[in-house]
C-alpha cells in the first residue's frame, strides 16, 4: 500500500516538475510548479513532517505561486516578448545533458553508501520544533527576522515607482 | 554572563539596531530641502537626506568596528559567556578581527555613498539601511559555525546587496542585477544541496561535529564518503561563487559595473571578505579531514586551480578594459586568487589564516579608497569611467590624483604600502607551506597586474584630454574626502608599521581540530 | 519505502531544477527553476531527518522554506525593475553589459 501511494506521489512530483521546465507558456509552467509543491506536501504527510506540509501548502505554494503569477501577469504586458518561454536547441541538449551527468553522478553516490537506514525513525512532532525553533536554533531564528526585514525593503525600493520625477528624467 | 554575550556580540547588536534606527529615520524623517536635486521635487521623506543618513550609517559602523576592536582586548576567549552562542556563532579573535574590517569596509562605503547619491540624484536612501542589514549578515556569516546559522546569514547578506545593484534604475544596472541575483540563487541552490548531503551523511549541522563525523567515515570507504565528496564540491563551488572566483566570475564585471559604486565598494570589500572567512572555516573545520586536505584526494588542488585561473585570467582580461570600473571589477577578482593562494596554504601553514586576515584588512582600505576616489574624479555632469576622462585629472584635481594613486599602488603591491604588506605575507605562507609553483604564478600575476594600476596612473599624470573631449568633472564632497582620508591613513599606517596588526592577524586562528 | 527511493525521487528533482535554470532564457523560468531545486533540497532533508530521526532536519527544512521565499521576492522586484526599464525580461537578449 505504502508502496503504490509513494509511487503516485513520486510520479506526479516527477511528471509535474518536468511540467515547470518544459512549459512553453510561463503561466502553464507556474502552474505546474503549484501542481509539484502540493504534491510535494502530499509526500511530507508520507514522512509524517504534517508540520511542514502545512507549511509547504500555505506559505510557500500560496505565497510563492501567487507572487509568481502577479510576476507573471505584470511583465507580459507585452505578448510578443514576455510569454513565450523559448529553449533554442543547442542550448537545450547542454542542459540536458548536464542534468543528465549531475543525477548520474548523485545517484551513484547514493548506491555507493551502504547501510541507509530503510525504517523510520520516531516522528518529530510540531511541539519538538518548536522548541528547536526558540532554543538551539533562537539565534538564527533572530538573524532570519533581519533577513525578511531586508528582503521587504530591498523590495519595495526595487519595485516602488517612488518618484516619478526621477523615473521620468530616466525615461522608464 | 549575560553582559559578556551582549559586550561581545555587541559590533554585531549595535550594527543590526542601527539598521532599523535609519530605517525609521529614512521613513518618518522630514526632508532636507537644502540637500534636495536641482530639479526641486519633493517627493519622499527621505529624499535629499541621503548625506546625513550616510554620515549615520557610517558612524554605526564605525563605532562598531571601535566595538570589535574593544572586544579584542578585552579578549573573546576570556568573556565566558559567549560559550552560550557556540556552535551557532563562534565567537573567537578569527571573528572579530574579521568583524573590524567588515564594519571598516562598510562604514568607507556608506561615506562614499553619502557623497555619491547625493551627487548622483539617486534618492535612494534605503540604501543605508539595505548596507547595514546585509553587514549584519556578513558579521553573522564570518561567525557561522552551524549550516542554518550559516545559510540564514548568507542569504541576509546577499539579500541587501542584490538590491543595492539595482539601485541606479537604469536598463543596465537593473540588468546586472538580475544577472547577478540569478546566478547568485542557483549557487546558493547548490550549496543547499551539499549542505542536506552533508546533513545526511554526518547526521550533524555545526561544523565542528560534521568534523568529526567526516573523520570518522574514514577513508573513502565507509558510508557517506562518496556524499561527503559531492557535498564538498557543491560547498567550493557556493562560495567561489561568493568571493568571485574563475569560473564563477561571471557575474561579477557586469555587476560591479552596473552598481551605483559605493555600492560596488561595498560589495568588492565586505561580501568578499565575508564569504572568505566562511570559507575558510568551513574548509578547516568541516572538511579539515586529514584525507580531505591532503593533496591528493582533497580540496587543495581545486582551489589551486581557482586560485591559478582567477589570477590569470583577471590579470589578462583587466588590461584590455576601456572602462576603470571594470578593471577595478577584474583586479577584485584577481585578488581574489591571490588570497585562495593563503587559504591553499593552510593545509600546511599555521601562518595562513593570519596572512588571510591581513590581506583582507589591506585589500579593503585599498578597494574602498580606490573606488572613492573614482567617485571623487566625475560628477554627475560627466562620470569618469574610461581612462580618457582621468587624462589630466591631476592637473584639475591634484588629490582625488593622489588619493588615486596611492590606492592604485596599494593594489599593485608596490612598497611601502599596505598592499606590499598584503601580498608578502600571502606568499610567505604559501612558501611556508611549500606551494613554490603557486608562489611563482602569483608573483609573476603580481607584475602583470601592475601594468593596468599604472597605466591609470600614466593617465592620470602624462596624458592631456583630448581636444574638444567633454571633462570630468570632479566633484566635491566632504564625505567622500573624509573617506579617503580614512582610507589613505590606514594604507600609509598598516604600510609603514604593519607589524602590531600582524601580530593580531597571527593569533586570530578559527581553532581547527 | 527505504530513504534510498526518497533520495532518488529529490535527486531526480534537484536535476530537472538545474535543467530548468540551464535552458531558460527567461528570468521567471531560471527562477521557477531555482524552486525546484529548494524544493528538492527540502524533500531531502525532510527525508533525513524521517529516517535518522532528530527535528534538525525539518527545522532545517523550515529554514529554507523561509530563505527561497524571501528570495522570490527580491527576485520578482528586480524582474519588475528590469520589466520597467527595458520591457522585456530575457536575460541574455539585452546585452549591454557582455564581454
Amino acid at each position: 500500500m505504502e508502496q503504490i501511494g509513494f509511487g503516485i506521489i513520486s510520479a506526479c512530483l516527477l511528471g509535474a516538475a518536468l511540467g515547470v521546465v518544459t512549459g512553453k507558456n510561463l503561466v502553464h509552467s507556474v502552474l505546474w510548479l503549484a501542481v509539484t509543491l502540493v504534491t510535494t506536501a502530499a509526500l511530507y504527510v508520507f514522512l509524517n513532517a504534517t508540520f511542514l506540509a502545512g507549511i509547504q501548502v500555505i506559505l510557500y505554494t500560496g505565497g510563492v505561486i501567487t507572487l509568481m503569477l502577479f510576476g507573471v501577469m505584470l511583465t507580459r504586458r507585452d505578448e510578443r516578448v514576455m510569454v513565450e518561454n523559448e529553449q533554442n536547441g543547442r542550448r537545450l541538449w547542454i542542459a540536458a545533458l548536464a542534468a543528465l551527468g549531475l543525477f548520474a553522478l548523485l545517484a551513484a553516490a547514493t548506491f555507493k553508501t551502504p547501510g541507509l537506514p530503510r525504517t523510520q525513525a520516531e516522528p518529530t512532532t510540531t511541539d519538538a520544533i518548536g522548541r528547536a525553533f526558540l532554543t538551539e536554533h533562537l539565534l538564527a531564528f533572530e538573524v532570519l527576522s533581519l533577513l525578511l526585514l531586508a528582503a521587504m525593503v530591498g523590495a519595495i525600493v526595487l519595485a516602488r515607482r517612488h518618484d516619478a520625477g526621477a523615473d521620468a528624467r530616466g525615461g522608464l | 554572563m549575560t553582559f559578556d554575550v551582549v559586550y561581545g556580540l555587541s559590533p554585531l547588536l549595535v550594527v543590526a539596531l542601527g539598521a532599523l534606527l535609519l530605517m525609521l529615520a529614512e521613513a518618518f524623517g522630514k526632508p532636507n530641502p537644502q540637500g534636495l536635486a536641482p530639479t526641486g521635487e519633493v517627493s519622499d521623506a527621505g529624499a535629499g537626506r541621503a548625506g546625513e543618513l550616510g554620515m549615520g550609517a557610517a558612524v554605526v559602523l564605525f563605532v562598531g568596528a571601535a566595538l570589535s576592536l574593544g572586544v579584542w582586548l578585552a579578549g573573546p576567549d576570556n568573556l565566558v559567556g559567549l560559550e552560550l552562542t557556540r556552535p551557532y556563532l563562534i565567537w573567537d579573535r578569527f571573528t572579530v578581527f574579521v568583524c573590524f574590517t567588515l564594519c571598516l569596509g562598510g562604514g568607507l562605503s556608506c561615506l562614499l555613498a553619502g557623497g555619491y547619491l547625493t551627487e548622483h540624484e539617486i534618492d535612494r536612501a534605503e540604501f543605508f539601511p539595505l548596507v547595514l542589514f546585509s553587514t549584519v549578515g556578513a558579521m553573522a556569516l564570518a561567525a557561522a559555525g552551524e549550516l542554518l546559522t550559516l545559510f540564514v546569514a548568507l542569504e541576509t547578506m546577499s539579500l541587501g546587496v542584490y538590491a543595492l545593484v539595482g539601485l541606479r534604475r537604469t536598463p543596465r544596472s537593473s540588468e546586472a542585477a538580475l544577472k547577478y541575483f540569478l546566478l547568485g540563487s542557483f549557487a546558493a541552490a547548490l550549496m543547499l544541496f551539499g549542505a542536506a548531503l552533508l546533513y545526511g551523511a554526518t547526521g550533524r549541522t555545526d561544523l565542528a561535529g560534521i568534523g568529526q563525523a567526516i573523520a570518522a567515515i574514514g577513508q573513502g570507504e565507509g558510508p557517506g564518503a562518496a556524499q561527503v565528496l559531492i557535498a564538498l564540491v557543491l560547498v567550493v563551488v557556493g562560495l567561489a561563487f561568493k568571493v568571485s572566483a574563475v569560473p564563477f566570475h561571471m557575474w561579477t564585471p557586469d555587476a560591479y559595473e552596473g552598481a551605483p559604486t559605493p555600492a560596488t565598494s561595498y560589495m568588492a570589500v565586505a561580501v568578499k571578505t565575508a564569504a572568505f572567512a566562511v570559507m575558510v572555516r568551513v574548509l578547516l573545520i568541516a572538511f579539515g579531514d586529514e584525507r580531505l586536505t591532503s593533496w591528493a584526494s582533497g580540496w587543495p588542488p581545486v582551489l589551486a586551480t581557482l586560485a591559478v585561473a582567477s589570477m590569470t585570467v583577471a590579470n589578462l582580461v583587466a588590461g584590455r578594459q576601456s572602462s576603470v570600473k571594470r578593471m577595478l571589477a577584474y583586479s577584485s577578482i584577481a585578488h581574489a586568487g591571490y588570497a585562495l593562494v593563503a587559504v591553499v596554504a593552510t593545509i600546511r601553514s599555521p601562518a595562513a589564516e593570519g596572512s588571510i586576515l591581513f590581506y583582507l584588512l589591506t585589500y579593503t582600505v585599498s578597494t574602498a579608497g580606490a573606488f572613492g576616489a573614482l567617485i571623487l574624479c566625475g560628477s554627475r555632469g560627466k562620470e569618469a569611467v574610461s581612462y580618457e576622462d582621468l587624462a589630466g585629472i591631476a592637473k584639475r584635481h591634484p588629490a582625488a590624483a593622489m588619493a588615486f594613486s596611492l590606492f592604485l599602488l596599494s593594489l599593485a603591491g608596490v612598497p611601502p604600502t599596505a598592499g606590499f604588506f598584503g601580498k608578502l605575507y600571502v606568499f610567505q605562507a604559501a612558501i611556508d607551506a611549500e606551494l613554490y609553483v603557486l608562489t611563482v604564478v602569483g608573483l609573476l600575476n603580481s607584475l602583470v597586474g601592475a601594468y593596468y594600476y599604472l597605466r591609470v596612473i600614466v593617465f592620470m599624470y602624462m596624458r592631456e584630454p583630448a581636444p574638444g573631449a567633454t571633462l570630468a568633472v570632479p566633484m566635491r564632497s566632504g564625505y567622500v574626502a573624509s573617506a579617503l582620508v580614512i582610507a589613505a591613513v590606514l594604507v600609509i599606517a598598516l604600510g609603514v608599521l604593519p607589524n602590531v596588526t600582524l601580530e593580531w592577524a597571527a593569533i586570530a586562528t578559527v581553532g581547527r581540530s | 519505502m527505504p530513504l534510498t527511493s526518497v533520495l532518488l525521487l529529490s535527486m531526480a528533482l534537484f536535476c530537472i531544477g538545474v535543467f530548468g535554470v540551464l535552458s531558460r532564457r527567461n528570468a521567471i523560468g531560471i527562477l521557477l527553476g531555482v524552486e525546484l531545486m529548494a524544493n528538492a533540497v527540502n524533500i531531502n532533508l525532510v527525508a533525513f531527518s524521517r529516517f535518522q530521526g532528530g527535528v534538525v532536519g525539518q527545522v532545517f527544512a523550515v529554514f529554507a522554506i523561509a530563505l527561497t521565499v524571501a528570495e522570490v521576492v527580491v527576485g520578482l522586484a528586480l524582474v519588475i525593475l528590469l520589466y520597467r526599464s527595458r520591457k522585456d525580461v530575457r536575460v541574455d537578449e539585452a546585452n549591454a553589459l557582455s564581454g
